[in-house]
């Protein structure tokens, strides 16, 4: 132990609060190894965001740290104490916080308060020392005032501040978080990421698994492991700028998305490369410092006629697909826990379109989508299909949030098989729905049919479950956070298939009638890429239903209920967009960038400045 | 069909300030199981009037709203009716109406109608403990109560963890429940069949999920446990504390007398 510190003091004025050396690690001998050779010391106080594919071998890395798995070869140790060592076993779980993906799977007591003491029971801390030490992590975490509340009630992103109070109130050296983000809104993610930093800057070390690149930015180091090695490390900006995030599966920044976006337009690219490095925007503020240095000024947006994109053209003016009129939902009605989910709302969603419902958490989006697809009677009101009948459960596609927990068959083909066989198909017909219902999701029938659902990936698992509710061929599918958990990557190619199979591009098994694709989301991003109508939903009321450009271009509305404005809208705010409806997408802000150009160039407009 | 799962305001915990809901968790626990123990004691009406007029004050006391309490019951009244149906007709005595091979009898009716209001009572009974005793109180009640028998060899921490874990996550497997059969509905999947055989093949898509997703969660739960340093019972402390208060001896020595009236006023005036 002595040596190790002499070592460790040798390399860096501080010595590391984690390190491991050689290590090596598989779950049984013969297996090949999930980690290989990993040489990685962290300073007190340094933050390291760690990425890598699926399968890279980042969560065992994180088990590894806390000591719930011990290396093959080589050492982990932490403030100086082997892992390997079963006599510091505890104190090493203690030193070494972990934070898992599901908040709901790591939530003990039956309490907040209680969860949070769990840990201090566990190592027998005496009472009069907790209740201080609970109160003081509660209110670090911002859930002061909820102690007595029971977990189930929380939000998503609540949930997951407790969880952080639970793993906190043992005062670890090192925090290690393994994708906290994944199941959470952008408020809830931002909740949880800026207490995260709020913990290294008191000299916490804080190990951070993620799949969104924003995130990285803010890390002091990168390490990319592809195939259980460390496969690049160095500061999270060099990442992408030398270009090097290309040799792996992780996408880049959004930022750096849209800036590319906005360079490749002849529009704009004059003043994207008067400003300079084409390469070296990677963040959000990037983005915004380059443009201004590009010269823009400030004008209203007034948006063009006929412009493409989204939300363009006479997509939904076929009639409706489902008519709500004068829907209520209570649940619980009649007790003291009865909840008013949906208050009056009346609405067309228009057939031939994409739909995205969006609101905060608890605004009731989940209780439209499931009163739509007719699997729960609303308390009041009607809700009917484009003949007028209303609508039974069967008649409307649909998933509801991670919806393969609900493959229950031998193997991949059997599952997307089982709603066309009770409708009745067979032989032929039934193989070629099936593997039409394949297609769809791009998974290649033979490759993937025979297999057994949980021999896939979470990303194919999703698109397998989507697969049995395709296999329906409906005409109206309805989604509930089709994206949700899934690494960037995974999400947006889920979602092309998915509005390719609205738009009517895969070869259909029936024939091809108007398709309709409602699904909600939390990513208004996501919505401004897919969605050509958007429904507005706050405390159980329709805020808002109209083409997505002028929903999302409105940020004053998204703003008052709750929602993040897309990136394009933000930068474009930043730089002095002050009209009441912004350009929301990369297509519109592009737009808007040139004709502010134009302006600028133009005579009598040399005074003005941003 | 379509009602949630998650209504069933059965066992469900009623947050209050009552004197009832802040009496110590060990004291109800204890006096529930005294209640029910008298309960079957007692032989006459008179005795069970006492019991039942004892526990209007508890509820009225505890200030439980009447519509909810019907509410609660209502799952019931079946089993009770049944209990009823079946003892008034198939008692031995004197028959007064005859119903084809079966008679209802002057005994019978008696008779049913003592179990039905014992079986009422006893459900009562049970729901003012749940309805006004956080699901937490009860099982570190439980823990205290089982703590002797740890000597012998009882593994008492455990098991009041395992009911605090149960306890936790019965609203998440419900809900899990609840999507899964609004999922597999919406995939044609039906769940009406009466006939045994259809119907377990119809559960075949709630049962394969709901058990791989609970196998899932306890395992990672698991691990969450072990790296928060759960070691099972040894060197725990504790964060909630249990304190007998001056309401709490109030109740014992109001609860005692009362039970004991009601044996005493059984055997005075026998069935």
């Amino acid at each position: 132990m002595k040596e190790e510190q002499v070592q460790a003091g040798a390399g860096a004025l501080v010595a590391p609060a984690l390190c491991f050396r050689g290590v090596t690690f598989g779950y049984t001998d013969d297996a090949p190894a999930v980690l290989s050779d990993i040489d990685l010391a962290v300073r007190p106080g340094e933050v390291v965001a760690l990425v890598g594919g699926n399968g890279s071998g980042k969560s065992t890395l994180a088990r590894l740290a806390n000591g719930l798995l011990t290396p093959v070869r080589g050492e982990v140790s932490v403030g100086g104490l082997s892992t390997s060592d079963h006599a510091h076993r505890w104190e090493i779980h203690a030193q070494v916080g972990l934070l898992f993906q599901d908040p709901e799977d790591q939530i003990v007591g039956a309490t907040v308060e209680d969860d949070v003491a769990f840990g201090l029971e566990n190592v027998g801390v005496r009472r009069e020392d907790m209740l201080g030490r609970v109160a003081r992590v509660l209110s670090v975490v911002g859930l002061d005032g909820e102690e007595a509340t029971e977990p189930h009630l929380l939000s998503g992103g609540q949930k997951q501040r407790l969880a952080l109070a639970g793993v906190l109130v043992l005062e670890p050296s090192v925090l290690v978080l393994d994708e906290p983000t994944s199941m959470l809104d952008p408020a809830g993610r931002t909740e949880v990421m800026r207490a995260a930093r709020a913990l290294a800057s008191t000299g916490v070390v804080v190990v951070m698994i993620t799949q969104h690149m924003e995130e990285t930015l803010t890390a002091d180091r990168l390490i990319a492991l592809r195939a259980g090695r460390i496969a690049w490390a160095g500061p999270p900006r060099d990442f992408f700028v030398s270009g090097a995030y290309e040799a792996f599966p992780l996408g880049r920044p959004p930022a750096m998305e849209l800036w590319h976006e906005l360079a490749s337009r002849a529009d704009v690219a004059g003043v994207v490369l008067a400003s300079g490095e084409l390469t070296a925007v990677v963040s959000e503020d990037d983005v915004v410092a380059a443009l201004a240095a590009g010269k823009t000024v400030a004008a209203d947006f007034s948006p063009s006629a006929g412009g493409g994109g989204a939300g363009a053209g006479t997509v939904g003016d076929g009639g409706p697909a489902v008519r709500l009129e004068g829907v209520r939902m209570t649940y619980n009605r009649g007790t003291p826990f009865a909840r008013q989910a949906l208050h009056e709302v009346t609405i067309d969603i228009a057939a031939g379109a994409v739909t995205a419902v969006v609101g905060a958490t608890a605004s009731g989006k989940s209780s439209l989508l499931q009163v739509m697809a007719g699997v729960m009677r609303p308390t009041e009101g009607r809700v009917t299909g484009a003949d007028g009948a209303r609508i039974r459960a069967g008649s409307v596609g649909m998933a509801l949030q991670r919806p393969e927990v609900q493959l229950y068959c031998g193997t991949v083909w059997d599952d997307v098989a089982v709603a066309p066989r009770l409708r009745g198909l067979s032989g032929e017909a039934l193989r070629a729905r099936v593997e039409w219902a394949l297609d769809v999701v791009g998974l290649a029938p033979d490759e993937f049919g025979p297999r057994g659902p949980y021999s896939l990936s979470v990303g194919e698992q999703r698109r397998a479950a989507l697969a049995g509710v395709l296999s329906l061929d409906p005409a109206i599918l309805v989604l509930d956070e089709p994206g949700s958990g899934l690494d960037p990557t995974a999400r947006r190619r889920l979602m092309e298939y998915l509005v390719t199979w609205a738009r009517g591009g895969v070869a259909p098994a029936a024939p091809l009638g108007v398709r309709t694709l409602v699904f909600t989301s939390h990513d208004l991003d996501e919505v401004a890429d897919y969605a050509d109508r958007v429904v507005v939903l706050h405390q159980g009321r329709v805020e808002a239903h109209a083409p997505a450009e002028e929903v999302l271009g409105d940020v004053a509305l998204l703003e008052r209920v709750g929602l993040r404005a897309t990136l394009a809208a933000r930068v474009a705010g930043r730089l002095g967009s002050t009209g009441p409806r912004r350009p929301a997408t990369p297509a519109r802000l592009a737009e808007w960038l040139a004709a502010s150009f134009r302006h600028r160039e133009s005579p009598g407009a040399e005074n003005e400045s941003l | 069909m379509n009602r949630s799962l998650l209504t069933l305001p059965i066992g469900q915990y009623l947050p209050g300030t009552s004197v009832v809901h802040r009496l110590d968790a060990r004291v109800k626990l204890v006096a529930t199981f005294a209640f029910l123990v008298t309960l079957f004691a007692v032989r006459g009406w008179l005795g069970m009037a006492v019991l039942a007029g004892g526990l209007v004050v508890v509820f009225a006391a505890a200030r439980v709203p009447a519509g909810y309490l019907g509410r609660g019951l209502r799952p019931l009244l079946i089993i009770l009716v049944l209990t009823f149906v079946l003892q008034a007709f198939g008692f031995p005595g004197r028959p007064l109406v005859q119903l084809g091979p079966f008679s209802l009898t002057e005994e019978g009716l008696t008779r049913g109608g003592f179990l039905t209001v014992r079986l009422g009572l006893l459900l009562l009974s049970s729901m003012v403990l749940t309805l006004t005793t956080p699901p937490v109180g009860l099982t570190d009640a439980f823990e205290w109560l089982l703590a002797p028998s740890r000597r012998v060899g009882v593994p008492s921490h455990e098991i009041a963890m395992m009911m605090t874990i149960a306890l936790r996550f019965i609203p998440t497997l419900f809900r899990e429940l609840d999507d899964l059969i609004k999922a597999q509905r919406a995939r044609g999947v039906d769940f009406s069949a009466r006939d045994p055989r259809t119907l377990s093949r119809a559960l075949l898509p709630l049962v394969v999920p709901l058990f791989v997703l609970s196998f899932r969660k306890a395992d990672d739960l698991a691990v969450a446990m072990t790296s928060r340093c759960y070691r099972g019972g040894w060197g725990r402390t504790r964060y909630r504390v249990m304190q007998i208060g001056r309401a709490d001896l109030v109740a014992v020595a109001v609860v005692g007398p009362w039970l004991i009236a009601a044996v005493a006023a059984g055997r005075w005036w026998e069935l």
